[in-house]
Protein backbone atom coordinates (compact mmCIF):
# COMPACT_ATOMS: atom_id res chain seq x y z
CA UNK A 1 0.00 0.00 0.00
CA UNK A 2 1.10 3.44 -0.84
CA UNK A 3 1.91 5.98 1.31
CA UNK A 4 -0.50 8.24 -0.09
CA UNK A 5 -2.84 5.87 -0.15
CA UNK A 6 -2.78 5.09 3.51
CA UNK A 7 -2.63 8.56 4.60
CA UNK A 8 -5.72 8.77 2.24
CA UNK A 9 -7.53 6.25 3.77
CA UNK A 10 -6.80 7.72 7.51
CA UNK A 11 -7.95 11.13 6.02
CA UNK A 12 -11.05 9.63 4.54
CA UNK A 13 -11.83 7.94 8.23
CA UNK A 14 -11.55 11.65 10.06
CA UNK A 15 -13.58 13.39 7.01
CA UNK A 16 -16.57 10.96 7.53
CA UNK A 17 -16.39 11.26 11.62
CA UNK A 18 -16.41 14.65 11.31
CA UNK A 19 -19.66 14.47 8.74
CA UNK A 20 -21.60 12.24 10.78
CA UNK A 21 -20.94 14.21 13.94
CA UNK A 22 -21.94 17.23 12.07
CA UNK A 23 -25.38 15.15 11.32
CA UNK A 24 -25.74 14.22 14.63
CA UNK A 25 -24.57 17.17 16.83
CA UNK A 26 -27.94 19.66 17.72
CA UNK A 27 -25.99 23.01 19.04
CA UNK A 28 -25.17 25.28 15.49
CA UNK A 29 -22.38 26.53 17.17
CA UNK A 30 -20.54 23.43 17.27
CA UNK A 31 -21.48 22.79 13.74
CA UNK A 32 -20.38 25.70 12.27
CA UNK A 33 -17.24 24.89 13.89
CA UNK A 34 -17.27 21.16 13.03
CA UNK A 35 -17.84 22.38 9.12
CA UNK A 36 -14.77 24.38 9.05
CA UNK A 37 -12.74 21.47 10.55
CA UNK A 38 -14.17 19.26 7.79
CA UNK A 39 -13.24 21.33 5.23
CA UNK A 40 -9.66 21.56 6.69
CA UNK A 41 -9.51 17.81 6.12
CA UNK A 42 -11.20 17.88 2.93
CA UNK A 43 -7.96 20.42 1.68
CA UNK A 44 -5.95 17.93 3.04
CA UNK A 45 -6.96 15.34 1.09
CA UNK A 46 -7.01 17.51 -2.14
CA UNK A 47 -3.69 18.13 -1.51
CA UNK A 48 -2.82 14.46 -0.50
CA UNK A 49 -4.63 14.18 -4.38
CA UNK A 50 -2.02 16.85 -6.22
CA UNK A 51 -5.38 18.75 -6.97
CA UNK A 52 -4.02 21.78 -6.17
CA UNK A 53 -6.42 24.18 -7.54
CA UNK A 54 -9.42 22.21 -5.69
CA UNK A 55 -7.22 22.24 -2.42
CA UNK A 56 -6.78 26.62 -2.76
CA UNK A 57 -10.61 27.14 -3.12
CA UNK A 58 -11.32 24.75 -0.36
CA UNK A 59 -8.86 26.61 1.41
CA UNK A 60 -9.62 29.91 1.62
CA UNK A 61 -13.27 29.41 0.81
CA UNK A 62 -14.05 26.58 3.18
CA UNK A 63 -11.42 27.55 5.99
CA UNK A 64 -12.01 30.99 6.05
CA UNK A 65 -15.28 32.70 4.98
CA UNK A 66 -17.76 30.14 4.90
CA UNK A 67 -17.63 29.65 8.90
CA UNK A 68 -17.94 33.37 8.98
CA UNK A 69 -21.10 33.14 7.21
CA UNK A 70 -22.17 30.31 8.94
CA UNK A 71 -22.35 32.27 12.21
CA UNK A 72 -23.29 35.29 10.45
CA UNK A 73 -26.71 33.05 9.88
CA UNK A 74 -26.94 32.07 13.43
CA UNK A 75 -27.43 35.96 13.64
CA UNK A 76 -30.78 35.53 12.27
CA UNK A 77 -31.53 32.38 13.72
CA UNK A 78 -31.79 30.68 16.82
CA UNK A 79 -28.48 28.68 17.97
CA UNK A 80 -29.98 25.07 18.69
CA UNK A 81 -31.70 22.73 15.61
CA UNK A 82 -35.21 21.80 16.93
CA UNK A 83 -35.21 18.44 18.37
CA UNK A 84 -36.50 16.25 15.91
CA UNK A 85 -38.95 13.62 16.24
CA UNK A 86 -36.53 9.95 16.17
CA UNK A 87 -37.73 7.83 14.34
CA UNK A 88 -36.55 5.20 11.59
CA UNK A 89 -38.17 6.26 7.98
CA UNK A 90 -37.90 2.85 6.22
CA UNK A 91 -38.11 4.35 3.04
CA UNK A 92 -35.93 6.70 3.13
CA UNK A 93 -32.93 4.47 4.41
CA UNK A 94 -33.79 1.95 1.45
CA UNK A 95 -33.45 5.16 -0.87
CA UNK A 96 -29.99 6.20 0.76
CA UNK A 97 -28.70 2.89 0.27
CA UNK A 98 -29.35 1.92 -3.03
CA UNK A 99 -28.29 5.01 -4.55
CA UNK A 100 -25.05 4.56 -2.25
CA UNK A 101 -24.46 1.28 -3.55
CA UNK A 102 -25.62 2.60 -7.15
CA UNK A 103 -22.53 5.09 -6.82
CA UNK A 104 -20.42 2.75 -5.72
CA UNK A 105 -20.85 0.34 -8.53
CA UNK A 106 -20.51 3.43 -10.89
CA UNK A 107 -16.66 3.65 -9.42
CA UNK A 108 -15.87 0.54 -10.61
CA UNK A 109 -15.75 1.40 -13.94
CA UNK A 110 -13.59 4.70 -13.51
CA UNK A 111 -9.76 4.36 -13.90
CA UNK A 112 -7.77 3.36 -10.58
CA UNK A 113 -6.67 6.14 -8.82
CA UNK A 114 -3.32 7.62 -10.60
CA UNK A 115 -3.51 4.97 -13.02
CA UNK A 116 -1.29 5.86 -16.17
CA UNK A 117 -3.53 4.32 -18.43
CA UNK A 118 -6.53 6.46 -17.61
CA UNK A 119 -8.08 7.82 -20.64
CA UNK A 120 -7.93 11.36 -19.75
CA UNK A 121 -4.05 10.70 -19.86
CA UNK A 122 -4.30 9.29 -23.76
CA UNK A 123 -7.29 11.48 -25.05
CA UNK A 124 -6.80 15.30 -24.85
CA UNK A 125 -4.44 16.02 -21.88
CA UNK A 126 -1.27 15.26 -24.08
CA UNK A 127 -2.52 17.40 -27.19
CA UNK A 128 -3.05 20.09 -24.60
CA UNK A 129 0.65 19.80 -23.41
CA UNK A 130 1.96 19.27 -26.28
CA UNK A 131 0.01 22.40 -27.61
CA UNK A 132 2.77 24.72 -29.49
CA UNK A 133 3.07 28.34 -30.17
CA UNK A 134 5.64 27.95 -32.26
CA UNK A 135 3.81 28.06 -35.71
CA UNK A 136 3.17 31.48 -34.73
CA UNK A 137 5.37 33.49 -32.43
CA UNK A 138 8.68 30.78 -32.89
CA UNK A 139 8.64 29.72 -29.43
CA UNK A 140 8.68 26.42 -27.98
CA UNK A 141 5.34 24.94 -26.49
CA UNK A 142 4.97 25.34 -22.55
CA UNK A 143 5.25 21.48 -21.80
CA UNK A 144 7.14 17.96 -22.74
CA UNK A 145 4.56 15.65 -23.68
CA UNK A 146 4.58 11.98 -22.33
CA UNK A 147 7.33 10.09 -23.96
CA UNK A 148 5.87 8.62 -27.39
CA UNK A 149 3.45 10.75 -27.52
CA UNK A 150 2.44 11.68 -31.43
CA UNK A 151 0.27 14.76 -31.84
CA UNK A 152 -2.05 14.18 -34.30
CA UNK A 153 -1.81 16.22 -38.10
CA UNK A 154 -3.63 19.02 -36.98
CA UNK A 155 -1.53 20.20 -34.54
CA UNK A 156 1.89 19.69 -36.22
CA UNK A 157 2.24 22.56 -38.71
CA UNK A 158 3.73 21.73 -42.13
CA UNK A 159 6.83 22.97 -43.53
CA UNK A 160 5.18 25.67 -45.71
CA UNK A 161 3.05 26.64 -42.96
CA UNK A 162 6.14 27.16 -40.42
CA UNK A 163 7.82 29.15 -42.88
CA UNK A 164 4.66 31.83 -43.91
CA UNK A 165 4.03 32.43 -40.07
CA UNK A 166 7.85 33.07 -39.41
CA UNK A 167 7.85 34.90 -42.26
CA UNK A 168 4.78 36.98 -41.55
CA UNK A 169 6.05 37.16 -37.71
CA UNK A 170 8.92 38.99 -38.71
CA UNK A 171 7.60 41.29 -40.77
CA UNK A 172 5.05 42.69 -38.17
CA UNK A 173 7.61 43.03 -35.89
CA UNK A 174 9.38 45.10 -38.73
CA UNK A 175 6.38 46.92 -38.89
CA UNK A 176 6.49 47.47 -35.00
CA UNK A 177 9.82 48.88 -35.07
CA UNK A 178 9.01 50.71 -38.13
CA UNK A 179 6.11 52.51 -36.47
CA UNK A 180 7.59 52.95 -33.59
CA UNK A 181 10.46 55.04 -35.24
CA UNK A 182 8.27 57.04 -37.59
CA UNK A 183 5.62 57.98 -34.51
CA UNK A 184 7.27 57.52 -31.38
CA UNK A 185 4.33 59.43 -29.49
CA UNK A 186 1.68 57.73 -31.00
CA UNK A 187 -0.30 55.11 -28.34
CA UNK A 188 0.62 51.86 -27.91
CA UNK A 189 -2.49 50.38 -29.10
CA UNK A 190 -2.33 52.42 -32.56
CA UNK A 191 1.22 50.03 -32.95
CA UNK A 192 -0.70 47.11 -32.53
CA UNK A 193 -3.50 48.26 -35.02
CA UNK A 194 -1.19 49.10 -37.32
CA UNK A 195 0.95 45.90 -37.46
CA UNK A 196 -2.20 43.85 -37.56
CA UNK A 197 -3.36 45.52 -40.60
CA UNK A 198 -0.53 45.06 -42.59
CA UNK A 199 0.04 41.05 -41.58
CA UNK A 200 -3.64 39.58 -41.01
CA UNK A 201 -2.02 36.30 -41.76
CA UNK A 202 0.42 36.35 -38.61
CA UNK A 203 -2.75 35.53 -36.36
CA UNK A 204 -3.09 31.82 -36.89
CA UNK A 205 -3.12 28.54 -34.26
CA UNK A 206 -4.06 25.36 -34.52
CA UNK A 207 -8.15 24.93 -35.50
CA UNK A 208 -8.79 23.06 -32.92
CA UNK A 209 -7.56 24.81 -29.95
CA UNK A 210 -7.78 24.65 -26.57
CA UNK A 211 -5.82 28.11 -26.33
CA UNK A 212 -3.76 26.27 -23.70
CA UNK A 213 -0.51 28.55 -23.87
CA UNK A 214 -0.71 29.42 -20.04
CA UNK A 215 1.34 26.84 -17.65
CA UNK A 216 -1.51 26.50 -15.59
CA UNK A 217 -3.49 23.95 -17.27
CA UNK A 218 -6.39 24.29 -15.29
CA UNK A 219 -6.51 27.68 -15.82
CA UNK A 220 -6.34 27.45 -19.22
CA UNK A 221 -9.06 24.78 -19.21
CA UNK A 222 -11.36 27.13 -16.56
CA UNK A 223 -10.82 30.61 -18.24
CA UNK A 224 -10.66 29.31 -22.40
CA UNK A 225 -11.18 25.86 -23.04
CA UNK A 226 -14.42 26.61 -20.96
CA UNK A 227 -14.61 30.24 -20.58
CA UNK A 228 -18.48 30.42 -21.17
CA UNK A 229 -19.34 28.35 -17.97
CA UNK A 230 -16.59 30.44 -15.72
CA UNK A 231 -18.09 33.59 -17.07
CA UNK A 232 -21.90 32.60 -16.37
CA UNK A 233 -20.55 31.10 -12.72
CA UNK A 234 -19.76 34.69 -12.19
CA UNK A 235 -22.47 36.03 -12.90
CA UNK A 236 -23.75 33.99 -11.17
CA UNK A 237 -22.12 34.92 -7.66
CA UNK A 238 -23.07 38.21 -8.75
CA UNK A 239 -26.78 37.57 -8.84
CA UNK A 240 -26.46 35.39 -5.41
CA UNK A 241 -25.01 38.73 -4.29
CA UNK A 242 -28.25 40.78 -5.74
CA UNK A 243 -30.69 38.23 -4.32
CA UNK A 244 -29.06 38.78 -0.80
CA UNK A 245 -29.16 42.16 -0.73
CA UNK A 246 -33.18 41.87 -2.12
CA UNK A 247 -33.72 39.29 0.62
CA UNK A 248 -31.77 40.44 3.71
CA UNK A 249 -31.77 44.53 3.50
CA UNK A 250 -33.17 45.72 5.94
CA UNK A 251 -35.57 48.78 4.70
CA UNK A 252 -34.25 52.35 5.84
CA UNK A 253 -36.48 54.43 7.60
CA UNK A 254 -36.57 58.10 6.75
CA UNK A 255 -33.04 59.90 7.61
CA UNK A 256 -31.88 56.58 8.13
CA UNK A 257 -28.35 55.93 6.02
CA UNK A 258 -25.86 52.91 6.21
CA UNK A 259 -24.37 54.13 9.48
CA UNK A 260 -27.26 54.06 11.72
CA UNK A 261 -26.49 50.69 13.06
CA UNK A 262 -23.86 51.01 15.74
CA UNK A 263 -21.70 47.92 15.32
CA UNK A 264 -19.97 46.38 17.77
CA UNK A 265 -16.42 46.79 18.06
CA UNK A 266 -13.38 45.12 19.44
CA UNK A 267 -10.64 47.66 19.59
CA UNK A 268 -10.27 47.87 23.39
CA UNK A 269 -8.58 44.18 22.68
CA UNK A 270 -4.99 45.36 21.76
CA UNK A 271 -2.80 42.43 20.53
CA UNK A 272 -5.81 41.55 18.24
CA UNK A 273 -6.30 45.29 16.94
CA UNK A 274 -2.20 45.06 16.36
CA UNK A 275 -1.86 41.89 14.89
CA UNK A 276 -4.58 42.44 12.44
CA UNK A 277 -3.12 45.55 11.25
CA UNK A 278 -0.15 43.90 10.44
CA UNK A 279 -1.87 41.13 9.03
CA UNK A 280 -4.37 42.69 6.73
CA UNK A 281 -1.35 43.99 4.27
CA UNK A 282 -0.07 40.86 3.96
CA UNK A 283 -3.78 38.92 3.18
CA UNK A 284 -4.33 41.33 0.64
CA UNK A 285 -0.86 41.39 -0.81
CA UNK A 286 -1.06 37.38 -1.51
CA UNK A 287 -5.29 38.25 -2.41
CA UNK A 288 -3.61 40.01 -5.55
CA UNK A 289 -0.73 37.37 -5.64
CA UNK A 290 -2.99 34.72 -6.25
CA UNK A 291 -4.96 36.37 -8.86
CA UNK A 292 -2.22 37.65 -10.75
CA UNK A 293 -0.79 34.46 -10.70
CA UNK A 294 -3.54 32.32 -11.58
CA UNK A 295 -2.29 31.11 -15.23
CA UNK A 296 0.96 30.22 -13.71
CA UNK A 297 0.68 28.63 -10.26
CA UNK A 298 -2.60 27.18 -8.58
CA UNK A 299 -5.05 29.65 -7.70
CA UNK A 300 -7.18 32.40 -9.82
CA UNK A 301 -9.91 34.96 -9.63
CA UNK A 302 -12.06 33.05 -7.30
CA UNK A 303 -9.84 32.22 -4.36
CA UNK A 304 -7.78 34.96 -4.80
CA UNK A 305 -11.14 37.23 -4.30
CA UNK A 306 -12.26 35.07 -1.46
CA UNK A 307 -8.39 36.13 0.26
CA UNK A 308 -9.14 40.02 -0.51
CA UNK A 309 -12.66 39.40 0.59
CA UNK A 310 -11.44 37.97 4.28
CA UNK A 311 -9.23 40.91 4.62
CA UNK A 312 -12.48 43.11 4.84
CA UNK A 313 -14.51 41.39 6.54
CA UNK A 314 -11.37 41.13 9.25
CA UNK A 315 -11.14 44.85 9.14
CA UNK A 316 -15.03 44.83 9.78
CA UNK A 317 -14.95 42.43 12.55
CA UNK A 318 -12.49 43.70 14.74
CA UNK A 319 -13.25 48.29 13.78
CA UNK A 320 -17.24 47.47 13.23
CA UNK A 321 -18.91 47.71 10.12
CA UNK A 322 -19.27 51.23 10.04
CA UNK A 323 -16.04 51.50 9.78
CA UNK A 324 -15.50 49.84 6.95
CA UNK A 325 -18.31 51.62 4.93
CA UNK A 326 -16.05 54.19 6.02
CA UNK A 327 -13.73 53.06 3.44
CA UNK A 328 -16.06 51.59 0.87
CA UNK A 329 -19.15 52.76 0.67
CA UNK A 330 -22.04 50.08 -0.14
CA UNK A 331 -22.83 51.28 -3.16
CA UNK A 332 -19.42 51.31 -4.36
CA UNK A 333 -19.83 47.48 -3.90
CA UNK A 334 -22.59 47.16 -5.62
CA UNK A 335 -21.01 48.75 -8.95
CA UNK A 336 -17.76 46.88 -8.59
CA UNK A 337 -19.91 43.96 -8.66
CA UNK A 338 -21.18 44.42 -11.43
CA UNK A 339 -18.06 45.93 -13.04
CA UNK A 340 -16.43 42.04 -12.42
CA UNK A 341 -18.90 40.76 -14.84
CA UNK A 342 -18.78 43.26 -17.24
CA UNK A 343 -14.66 43.39 -17.51
CA UNK A 344 -15.11 39.59 -18.20
CA UNK A 345 -17.27 40.11 -20.86
CA UNK A 346 -15.65 43.21 -22.44
CA UNK A 347 -12.45 40.76 -22.57
CA UNK A 348 -14.79 38.86 -24.83
CA UNK A 349 -15.85 41.37 -26.58
CA UNK A 350 -12.83 42.49 -27.37
CA UNK A 351 -11.15 39.25 -28.60
CA UNK A 352 -13.59 39.87 -30.66
CA UNK A 353 -13.49 42.86 -32.25
CA UNK A 354 -9.89 41.80 -32.94
CA UNK A 355 -10.88 39.54 -35.22
CA UNK A 356 -10.82 36.91 -32.84
CA UNK A 357 -13.83 34.47 -31.22
CA UNK A 358 -15.92 35.43 -28.43
CA UNK A 359 -12.79 35.08 -25.32
CA UNK A 360 -10.53 33.54 -27.78
CA UNK A 361 -7.62 34.99 -25.80
CA UNK A 362 -5.25 34.36 -28.55
CA UNK A 363 -6.57 37.27 -30.64
CA UNK A 364 -4.98 39.73 -28.31
CA UNK A 365 -1.56 39.50 -29.21
CA UNK A 366 -1.55 39.03 -32.93
CA UNK A 367 2.37 38.50 -32.81
CA UNK A 368 2.28 36.01 -29.33
CA UNK A 369 -0.96 34.13 -29.18
CA UNK A 370 0.36 32.77 -25.99
CA UNK A 371 0.94 35.92 -24.21
CA UNK A 372 -2.49 37.29 -25.42
CA UNK A 373 -3.65 34.14 -23.91
CA UNK A 374 -1.57 34.81 -20.66
CA UNK A 375 -3.34 38.63 -20.74
CA UNK A 376 -6.83 37.45 -21.21
CA UNK A 377 -6.68 35.08 -18.76
CA UNK A 378 -5.46 37.44 -16.48
CA UNK A 379 -8.04 40.08 -16.91
CA UNK A 380 -10.88 37.31 -16.88
CA UNK A 381 -9.40 36.91 -13.43
CA UNK A 382 -9.61 40.10 -12.08
CA UNK A 383 -12.53 40.37 -13.26
CA UNK A 384 -13.69 37.33 -11.42
CA UNK A 385 -11.58 38.21 -8.34
CA UNK A 386 -13.85 42.28 -8.23
CA UNK A 387 -16.89 39.77 -8.49
CA UNK A 388 -16.32 37.64 -5.87
CA UNK A 389 -14.59 40.07 -3.68
CA UNK A 390 -17.06 42.75 -3.20
CA UNK A 391 -20.06 39.87 -3.30
CA UNK A 392 -18.32 38.33 -0.49
CA UNK A 393 -18.67 41.64 1.24
CA UNK A 394 -21.97 42.45 0.27
CA UNK A 395 -23.17 38.89 1.68
CA UNK A 396 -21.19 39.48 5.00
CA UNK A 397 -22.58 43.07 5.36
CA UNK A 398 -26.26 41.79 4.68
CA UNK A 399 -25.83 38.42 6.83
CA UNK A 400 -24.11 40.90 9.98
CA UNK A 401 -27.55 43.96 9.70
CA UNK A 402 -29.57 43.09 12.10
CA UNK A 403 -32.81 42.63 10.81
CA UNK A 404 -34.13 46.03 12.50
CA UNK A 405 -32.61 48.54 14.41
CA UNK A 406 -33.05 48.02 17.71
CA UNK A 407 -32.66 51.34 19.26
CA UNK A 408 -35.17 53.06 16.69
CA UNK A 409 -37.60 50.21 17.03
CA UNK A 410 -37.30 51.00 21.29
CA UNK A 411 -37.97 54.46 20.60
CA UNK A 412 -40.69 54.18 18.41
CA UNK A 413 -42.39 51.95 21.16
CA UNK A 414 -41.86 54.53 23.95
CA UNK A 415 -43.44 57.48 21.74
CA UNK A 416 -46.52 54.87 21.22
CA UNK B 1 11.27 10.76 7.41
CA UNK B 2 8.33 12.75 6.29
CA UNK B 3 6.08 10.07 6.42
CA UNK B 4 6.55 9.38 9.90
CA UNK B 5 5.88 13.17 10.43
CA UNK B 6 2.78 13.22 8.63
CA UNK B 7 1.62 9.99 10.44
CA UNK B 8 2.98 11.61 13.92
CA UNK B 9 0.51 14.61 13.01
CA UNK B 10 -1.94 12.87 11.76
CA UNK B 11 -2.77 11.18 15.02
CA UNK B 12 -2.62 14.22 16.46
CA UNK B 13 -5.69 15.54 14.18
CA UNK B 14 -7.02 12.12 15.20
CA UNK B 15 -6.86 13.04 18.94
CA UNK B 16 -8.03 17.14 18.07
CA UNK B 17 -11.25 15.80 16.55
CA UNK B 18 -12.25 14.03 19.52
CA UNK B 19 -12.13 17.07 21.60
CA UNK B 20 -14.09 18.83 19.17
CA UNK B 21 -16.80 16.11 18.43
CA UNK B 22 -17.18 15.72 22.88
CA UNK B 23 -16.85 19.73 23.89
CA UNK B 24 -18.03 20.03 25.93
CA UNK B 25 -18.12 23.73 25.93
CA UNK B 26 -17.92 25.92 22.97
CA UNK B 27 -14.75 27.16 23.87
CA UNK B 28 -13.10 23.62 23.64
CA UNK B 29 -14.29 23.29 20.03
CA UNK B 30 -12.85 26.33 19.50
CA UNK B 31 -9.87 25.73 20.89
CA UNK B 32 -9.57 22.41 18.72
CA UNK B 33 -10.49 23.98 15.32
CA UNK B 34 -7.69 26.95 15.80
CA UNK B 35 -5.13 23.96 16.73
CA UNK B 36 -6.68 22.03 13.61
CA UNK B 37 -6.11 25.12 11.05
CA UNK B 38 -2.34 24.50 12.43
CA UNK B 39 -2.05 21.26 11.98
CA UNK B 40 -3.56 21.29 8.05
CA UNK B 41 -0.79 24.48 7.75
CA UNK B 42 1.79 21.79 8.58
CA UNK B 43 0.11 18.42 6.88
CA UNK B 44 -0.07 20.64 3.44
CA UNK B 45 4.05 21.52 4.08
CA UNK B 46 4.71 18.33 4.64
CA UNK B 47 3.17 16.64 1.91
CA UNK B 48 4.68 19.25 -0.53
CA UNK B 49 7.96 18.31 0.70
CA UNK B 50 7.33 14.62 0.43
CA UNK B 51 6.13 14.30 -2.89
CA UNK B 52 8.46 17.05 -4.07
CA UNK B 53 6.41 19.90 -5.23
CA UNK B 54 7.63 22.63 -2.29
CA UNK B 55 4.91 24.71 -4.11
CA UNK B 56 2.43 23.42 -2.24
CA UNK B 57 3.67 26.63 0.24
CA UNK B 58 1.11 28.71 -1.31
CA UNK B 59 -1.66 26.93 0.17
CA UNK B 60 -0.17 26.74 3.61
CA UNK B 61 -0.02 30.69 3.80
CA UNK B 62 -3.56 30.83 2.48
CA UNK B 63 -4.20 28.63 5.70
CA UNK B 64 -2.10 30.93 8.24
CA UNK B 65 -3.60 34.33 7.06
CA UNK B 66 -7.15 33.15 6.51
CA UNK B 67 -8.12 30.38 9.10
CA UNK B 68 -7.65 32.59 12.48
CA UNK B 69 -9.94 34.74 11.42
CA UNK B 70 -13.01 32.18 11.91
CA UNK B 71 -11.94 32.32 15.38
CA UNK B 72 -11.60 35.98 15.54
CA UNK B 73 -15.48 35.71 13.90
CA UNK B 74 -16.75 33.36 16.25
CA UNK B 75 -15.35 34.69 19.87
CA UNK B 76 -16.58 37.92 18.61
CA UNK B 77 -20.26 36.67 18.03
CA UNK B 78 -19.65 34.36 21.38
CA UNK B 79 -19.25 37.64 23.38
CA UNK B 80 -21.17 40.32 21.36
CA UNK B 81 -24.13 38.25 19.83
CA UNK B 82 -23.40 39.97 17.16
CA UNK B 83 -20.96 39.90 13.79
CA UNK B 84 -20.28 43.50 12.89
Amino acid sequence: MSEVLLVDSVLLFLVTVCAVAIIEVRSLYAVAMLSSVYSLLMALVWTNMHSMDVAFTEAAVGGGISTILLIGTLVHTRRDEKPAKRRLHLPALLVTILTGAALIYGTFDMPRFGDPNATIHHYRVPEMMSQTVAAVSGREGKQQPPEGYEAPPRMTPTAAEWAGAIHAIDEAEEALEEAQHSAPKASEGEHHEGAEEHHEGAHKHPTDDFNGHVPNSVTSLLAAYRGFDTMFETTVIFTAGMALIMLLRRRREEGEDDFSQRGATLSGQVILRVMTKMFIPFILVFGFYVITHGEIGPGGGFQGGVILATAFILYALLYGRNALYRIIRPRTLEVLAACGVLLYAGVGVACMLLGGNFLDYAALNAASPGDGEAMGMTLVEYGVGITVCTVMIIIFNQLAELPSNPSRRRAGAKAS
Amino acid sequence: MYIATIFALLVGAFLILIRALKGPTAYDRILAMNAMGTKTVLLVALLGFASGRPDFLDLAIVYTLVSFITTIAILKFIEKGRLD
